[in-house]
């Protein structure tokens, strides 16, 4: 039996303060309308586990109100209605959403909110700083990758010693950005986070006699994600024999200088795998397509000699096509775990053949 | 008129209603109980006792974790790539903030804080005396120790002040290390003086604190501060209690039917039961890696020739401890021949094996992740009480044969006469090789530490297999503060100079 958690008397919820200007506007009988909203979200006293200082000697943390932090984004729709009326009918819509967030204040003077989140105990990328979006990338950067002995050997700090001493031809330059001779945690900067520049959705649907299409398209742009499958995968140092994934066999040698893989190397002097820099990161922004539906309901005279209302046939594809330059298995890595991907499960191509009937 | 009269009669009802909120319905809640109603009978009391142990079988506080730090010394390297661990080794402060060893310090605090409460509140529950004491023993022993381990692993540490609890409000650090010493002498002695001995304790609470215990790190906290008249004291109490002896084979210490032999005195209590084990994870993981496909060996701590050539010719204790290339050994009932794939030294320990050695997994922890066995690791026992005793006369210009003798007598050796101070290193490092004894500590604090690691290190096939390092004894000489620690106290917590 044992306290585990200290108890805040001061606890209270937390408040939301939220302003939104929209418009609504219909044109051409309402076949053309459009809705655009912007809005400013306050959160104050942000419920937020903290961890109280060791000496509490309790192993979870403390609810407290922690913070304020603010959302602010705009939302715009369209939807256009056409041939109303006429055998053919179709609309299209449109969506796009901005959202940014950022962290304006942490209680106690604290200007860092400590999180856990790593990658096999060894890449802790996430960052929660005031002034920055919650939980942003924090890490080491990189500018390319060493051709020569002789850039190693020039690569010095201010007192003349090699900044990557343990460095050779193949590995990744990190950036010394504190300018102090060796390369470390104090050289992180942050680097955008999971959280996209917009999101957007395009729907279309279609009708014409008997035949009903569905599409629905949805994409993000500007996300960032950060690709740990590299360090499990790709890393010869991992030390657990792992299968490698097909991108090692481009790694940088002396026949195949182009590459922006490093060099493979069992022992990782270097650090290349397991420094926590933007060479993990990748720009997660796609376009998918959700959903086609193409469907065909049977003529009412048909259907009602086989003693049936209606019946409908369909056809329907779920995650038809990607477009991505994220060399994951899927950009839809999700937030759970901040924009890592550790090898999510990609969400699979369906393929689906149905039948309404209403009797 | 009777609206007047209708709205009287139902106020005054409603008053009367309200007023039947009456004692009735305080009941005493069930479930988790809080600390408004706990410490208040003798079960409350063994319940709380019986938390301080918990985390001792978190991967991190005997398992792994701590073992990052001991794994600074020349007796072994890192045994496989890992670059935190690495860092670690080599001092590089790129660790920091890492997740090996930052939860060392909030281990040790969850521990201090769940033994204060027994302090602060077992003395007025009305329960049976000599239960009541040993608890309070067990508390302040707990209490001692976990200082003492901060204390030397970070120097000064922030001390808890019993009386005067600021719950979440940050601590600042204790100026040195020497008042978080000061503090540890004081639990260590209350431990003490309540604690039965060993031999009075029912078999069931084997592995709790007992007096010479206390007595013996009482005697190791000395010999650590430079004190040595009192860890001759100390370490004396331990040896004239009678209570303790070394076993005749060195082998023999580190096998399960000898958990709590004569030598005994304190371990990390393990056990194979359970779905996960408990205890001590250590034995798994300097198995090597994957161990032969018969058990989930981390493979980690592979010993260096430098500890290999530390032995003398004749030394029984060199086969007990590492295993070479060509040697035999007997792993899950069969006789095998030592051979890695893994091990980036081409040695592994031995001292751990003896669990491993029986046929199926009967000792072995089912959970493969956690690697517990029932072999209980030695922390602390009669042959380093013996060391301590010589150390501390011979820095105080005393002879120390008679102790450096016992052990070597042990080893298959003969005797020496004038042991010096180089004797005694010697001895230590091939006694406690491999062990939570902590030789990185003990180079530290002989200022052996920076001539030491400014070799670089070999593996079996002669190969370097660990390049020379820098150690700076101004700033090496402790661990730097987790990270953590820092953030969550806003800065109260500073981190040791230089790191």
């Amino acid at each position: 039996m044992q306290k585990t958690r200290l108890s805040n008397p001061n606890l209270r919820w937390a408040n939301s303060r939220q302003v939104n200007i929209g418009t609504d506007i219909g044109l051409f009988n309402n076949s053309l309308s459009f809705v655009a909203d912007y809005f400013i979200k306050n959160t104050e006293r942000m419920l937020l586990t903290v961890t109280p200082p060791s000496t509490a000697g309790v192993s979870n943390d403390t609810w407290k109100n922690a913070g304020k932090a603010r959302d602010r984004g705009i939302e715009l729709g369209l939807n256009y209605s056409g041939s109303s009326g006429k055998a053919f009918q179709y609309s299209v819509g449109a969506t796009l959403t901005k959202v940014t967030n950022k962290l304006l204040e942490l209680d106690e003077g604290r200007n860092v909110l400590p999180n856990g989140v790593n990658v096999r105990s060894t890449l802790t990328p996430i960052r929660t700083e005031v002034g920055q979006p919650l939980y942003s990338y924090y890490v080491v950067r990189t500018n390319g990758i060493f051709q020569t002995q002789e850039e190693i050997n020039n690569y010095k700090g201010k007192d003349g010693n090699l900044i990557q001493p343990n460095a050779k031809p193949g590995d990744l330059r990190f950036v010394d950005k504190n300018g102090d001779g060796i390369i470390s945690n104090d050289d992180r900067e942050f680097a955008g986070s999971a959280y996209p520049d917009f999101t957007y959705g395009i729907t279309f649907n279609a009708s014409y006699k008997g035949f009903d299409f569905n599409l629905f398209a949805q994409g993000v742009q500007g996300n960032k994600l950060f690709n740990a499958l590299k360090y499990t995968n790709m890393n010869a140092s991992v030390g657990t024999n792992f299968n490698m994934l097909h991108d090692i066999l481009d790694a940088w040698s002396p026949e195949n200088t182009g590459s922006n893989i490093p060099r493979i190397s069992a022992q990782d002097a270097n650090g290349n795998y397991g420094t926590t820099s933007d060479w993990y990161i990748e720009n997660g922004s796609y376009l998918r397509i959700k959903n086609v539906t193409l469907g065909y309901t049977l003529p009412a005279t048909l259907t009602k000699r086989a003693g049936l209302n209606t019946l409908r046939i369909y056809l329907t594809a779920n995650n038809l096509y990607t477009i991505t330059g994220y060399k994951g298995f899927d950009p839809e890595v999700g937030m759970d775990e901040f924009g890592i991907d550790k090898g999510r499960y990609p969400q699979a191509r369906s393929f689906l053949f149905g039948l309404n009937v209403n009797f | 008129m009777k609206t007047i009269i209708r709205n009287t009669i139902l106020a005054a009802t409603s008053a009367a209603m309200l007023s039947a909120c009456n004692k009735k319905l305080d009941i005493v809640p069930e479930g988790s109980p809080t600390t408004g109603n706990f410490w208040v009978t003798e079960k409350d009391a063994i319940a709380g006792a019986n938390t301080m142990y918990d985390q001792f079988d978190d991967e991190n506080f005997y398992g792994r974790g701590y073992w990052w730090f001991i794994n600074a010394s020349d007796d072994q390297i890192t045994g496989r790539v890992k670059a935190e661990g690495d860092n670690i080794k080599d001092f590089n402060r790129n660790f920091i903030g890492g997740s090996y060893t930052e939860s060392q310090w909030k281990l040790r605090y969850i521990v201090i804080k769940r033994a204060n409460d027994v302090i602060l509140h077992v003395p007025s529950i009305d329960m049976d005396a000599s239960l009541k004491s040993r608890i309070m023993g067990e508390a302040y022993f707990l209490s001692g120790l976990m200082y003492f381990q901060l204390g030397y692993t970070y120097g000064g540490v922030p001390i808890v002040d019993r009386d005067n609890l600021l719950n979440d409000k940050p601590i600042p650090r204790a100026d040195n290390v020497n008042i978080v010493y000061q503090y540890v002498e004081e639990e260590l002695k209350q431990a003490a003086a309540l604690l039965p001995y060993f031999d009075q304790l029912a078999p069931a609470d084997y592995g709790r604190p007992h007096k010479t215990a206390a007595w013996a790190f009482l005697s190791k906290m000395f010999l650590y501060k430079k004190d040595y008249a009192s860890a001759e004291k100390y370490a004396d109490s331990v040896i004239l209690s009678g209570k303790h002896q070394l076993l005749d084979n060195f082998s023999d210490v580190f096998t399960i039917a000898n958990n709590w032999s004569k030598e005994y005195i304190w371990s990390a209590l393990s056990t194979s039961k359970g779905p996960s084990g408990w205890g001590s994870i250590l034995p798994g993981v300097m198995l090597e890696n994957k161990g032969w496909g018969k058990y989930n060996g981390w493979g980690y701590f592979m010993p260096t020739k430098e500890l290999y050539d530390a032995f003398e010719a004749g030394d029984l204790r060199r086969e007990a401890t590492i295993l070479k290339p060509g040697d035999h050994f007997t792993f899950f009932g069969e006789d095998m021949t030592y051979s890695s794939l893994n091990s980036l030294s081409g040695y592994q320990y031995r001292k751990y094996m003896e669990p491993f050695s029986y046929p199926g997994a009967v000792h072995l922890s089912p959970n493969g992740d956690h690697p517990t066995t029932d072999l209980s690791v030695p922390l602390l026992r009669y042959a380093e009480v013996i060391l301590i005793k010589a150390e501390a006369k011979l820095m105080q210009g005393k002879n120390a044969d008679a102790e450096i003798n016992m052990i070597r007598h042990r080893a298959g050796l003969a005797n020496v006469t004038n042991a010096n101070m180089d004797e005694l290193k010697k001895q230590r490092r091939c006694e406690l090789a491999g062990e939570w004894a902590d030789r990185h500590s003990d180079l530290v604090r002989w200022g052996d530490a920076k001539d030491t690691y400014a070799k670089p290190l070999h593996g079996a096939d002669g190969r370097e297999v660990w390049p020379a390092r820098t150690f700076n004894p101004a700033v090496h000489n402790v661990w730097p503060v987790p990270q953590s620690e820092i953030d969550n106290s806003g800065g109260v917590i500073k981190q040791n100079t230089g790191w």
